[in-house]
């Protein structure tokens, strides 16, 4: 598990995985002392005694020292922590630029190429490093190392070792044209190396991707059975009701009408349930191309007209203000269909007899907004804090309806959040409650 | 003569239920509880309307009956009424006005059964005889 880091935010590492980074330095490390010592051997027969050979060498041995140190810790300590793993890299990059500089000084400072170098610590700074600091603080003291050396050696507080002399000597177009053919190449190298690390990351966000996809299809093939089986029995319950109260419906005494009346409402209840968590479980794959679009207010025209039968059953007024629409602002039509259900539902469900509910929308560039408001209940602040969890039901909207889910709200919460938008709730108990929602458009 | 309605469902309730509904409508009624059966029977029979679950053992098995019926000369004129209790929320949507095309049924009736829907929707895709 990744563990927070000193500063309290979440790092993609863990002790293993950045050890598994000190390991990459410490090869990078070797090929670099490697590469040295031939190159210093191979050059001490051409080099001129100006050459402060001695020095070089024993900055190299430092270099393999340390390394051979930063081995024998690695082999030696686990890696627990993510801060001392952490440290450890810090110390040997850090380290590394000391010894840079110390070659790059003993090799003729600002008149050999070689402080080029600088940038490859400062690369691998920024791939193994996650706060953008740090790889700064690298920078920082690159250039201020160098900066000083090349000041203190102008200005005669330390020696400069000029190898280059003012013409172009063989030896100086060598040892430029090695540190430069040196550069392209690490350059080249580092690039691949990170290029390969990202198609890598990317191979497997891929593949989890599509083991999510197959898991989520599974899951909602297990929601087609389960939902179909749960309803059968209650279909054909509901069914043999009804034909007992239809057919028979005059014959029957009161009682027995009223007991089957409320088997049938139970049964209701029970479907709708089903089908709510059907809805709740069902994640709709957005942007896929076959579901329906369609213009969202002639849409909420439409699906008006449907619902008006129920408004007028209990006196409700309707009130709508839709907005002029954009012909070419469409949206889900599975999507919109169970918004707008769930929240007329609601309006009318929970507002008395000769009340008023108000449907608005708006559109501006940015967002296509509905807002239902109606003169019903109401929710009380404290009821407001969990109205958007599932089966969560006020204690007021039972007294009001006994029959409902309480998982209307946070299906319509749940499709807002689908397509990127918010849902804004203002009540007050026993005036009304309004709702908006505001869903962003391209 | 009475018209013969047939039933194929595998739900032996719901068939009870649309049996008395029908019968009480003066409907005669036969029934079948899966699609092979069904065919034999509807073949032998001659039913004037059929009255068709949409899942039986496979999800699909009443749509493929629908398409075995609509391609023999002898079941084409059969009108077909499809129970289904299968809604926009498992990703099925049946418009039968838009999904006329390819399920050539006259046309859907929803589960739980409501036995005047039912017997308007026979009346009404019964042929004139």
């Amino acid at each position: 598990m990744p563990d927070p880091s000193s500063n309290g935010f979440t790092s993609f590492y863990t002790p293993r995985s950045l050890r598994r980074k000190t390991l990459w330095l410490i090869k990078l490390r070797w090929f670099a002392t490697t590469g040295m010592v031939f190159l210093l051997v191979a050059g001490a027969n051409f080099l001129n005694n100006d050459f402060p050979l001695k020095y070089l060498f024993l900055t190299v041995s430092i270099l393999g020292l340390t390394n051979l140190a930063y081995t024998i810790t690695a082999k030696r300590i686990d890696p627990t922590s993510l801060k001392m793993e952490m440290i450890f890299v810090r110390i040997q990059i850090y380290l590394d630029l000391i010894l840079l500089s110390i070659l790059i000084h003993l090799t003729g400072g600002i008149a050999n190429p070689f402080y080029l170098f600088y940038i490859f610590h400062v690369i691998i700074a920024s791939t193994i490093f996650e706060e953008k600091y740090d790889p700064y603080c690298v920078t920082i003291f690159s250039v201020s190392v160098f900066t000083i050396m090349v000041w203190a050696e102008s200005q005669g507080g330390i020696t400069h070792y000029n190898l280059f002399g003012s013409s172009l000597s063989l030896l100086s177009i060598l040892i430029s044209i090695g540190v430069f053919y040196l550069t392209m190449f690490s350059s080249a190298y580092l690039g691949v190396t990170l290029m390969a690390r990202h198609l890598k990351v990317k191979d497997i966000i891929n593949r989890q991707n599509i083991e999510l996809k197959k898991a989520s299809q599974v899951k909602t093939n297990f929601f087609r059975f389960v939902s179909h089986e749960l309803k059968a029995p209650i279909v054909a319950i509901q069914s043999s009701i009804n034909v007992v109260l239809n057919l028979l419906g005059n014959d029957l005494d009161h009682k027995t009408a009223d007991m089957l009346n409320r088997a049938k409402k139970r049964s209701t209840q029970m479907l709708n349930i089903i089908k709510d968590l059907l809805d709740i479980s069902y994640d709709r794959q957005l942007g896929d191309s076959e579901q329906e679009k369609v213009i969202p207010g002639d849409f909420l025209m439409e699906f008006l007209e449907n619902e008006r039968p129920y408004a007028e059953e209990k006196e409700i007024t309707i009130v709508e203000n839709i907005c002029v629409e954009r012909s070419d602002l469409k949206l889900d039509k599975f999507i919109l269909e169970k918004i707008f259900s769930n929240l007329l539902s609601n309006a009318i469900r929970y507002t008395h007899k000769g009340g008023v509910v108000n449907i608005s929308t708006s559109l501006n560039d940015s967002h296509w907004s509905l807002t239902i408001s109606d003169t019903g209940i109401g929710i009380s602040p404290e009821d407001q804090k969990h109205i958007f969890d599932e089966f969560y039901r006020t204690k007021n909207a039972k007294q009001h309806v006994g029959v409902g889910t309480g998982l209307g709200l946070s299906i319509v919460k749940k499709l807002v959040d689908q397509l990127g938008g918010v849902i804004i709730l203002d009540s007050e108990l026993n005036k009304g409650t309004s709702v908006t929602i505001k869903i962003p458009i391209l | 003569m009475s018209k013969k309605i047939m039933i194929i469902d595998d739900d032996i309730d719901l068939v009870e239920a649309m049996r008395i509904t029908l019968e009480s409508a003066g409907f005669e009624v036969i029934d079948a509880q899966d699609g092979v059966k069904g065919l034999e029977i509807l073949i032998a029979e001659k039913p004037d309307l059929l009255i068709l679950d949409v899942m039986m053992d496979t999800q699909d098995e009443g749509f493929q009956l629908a398409y075995q019926l609509r391609s023999s000369d002898e079941t084409r004129d059969i009108p077909i009424l499809m129970v289904t209790a299968v809604g926009a929320q498992t990703g099925y949507s049946f418009d039968s006005a838009k999904d006329e095309a390819f399920l050539p049924v006259e046309e859907y009736i929803e589960k739980p059964i409501n036995p005047q829907a039912l017997i308007d929707a026979v009346k009404r895709n019964l042929p004139i005889a």
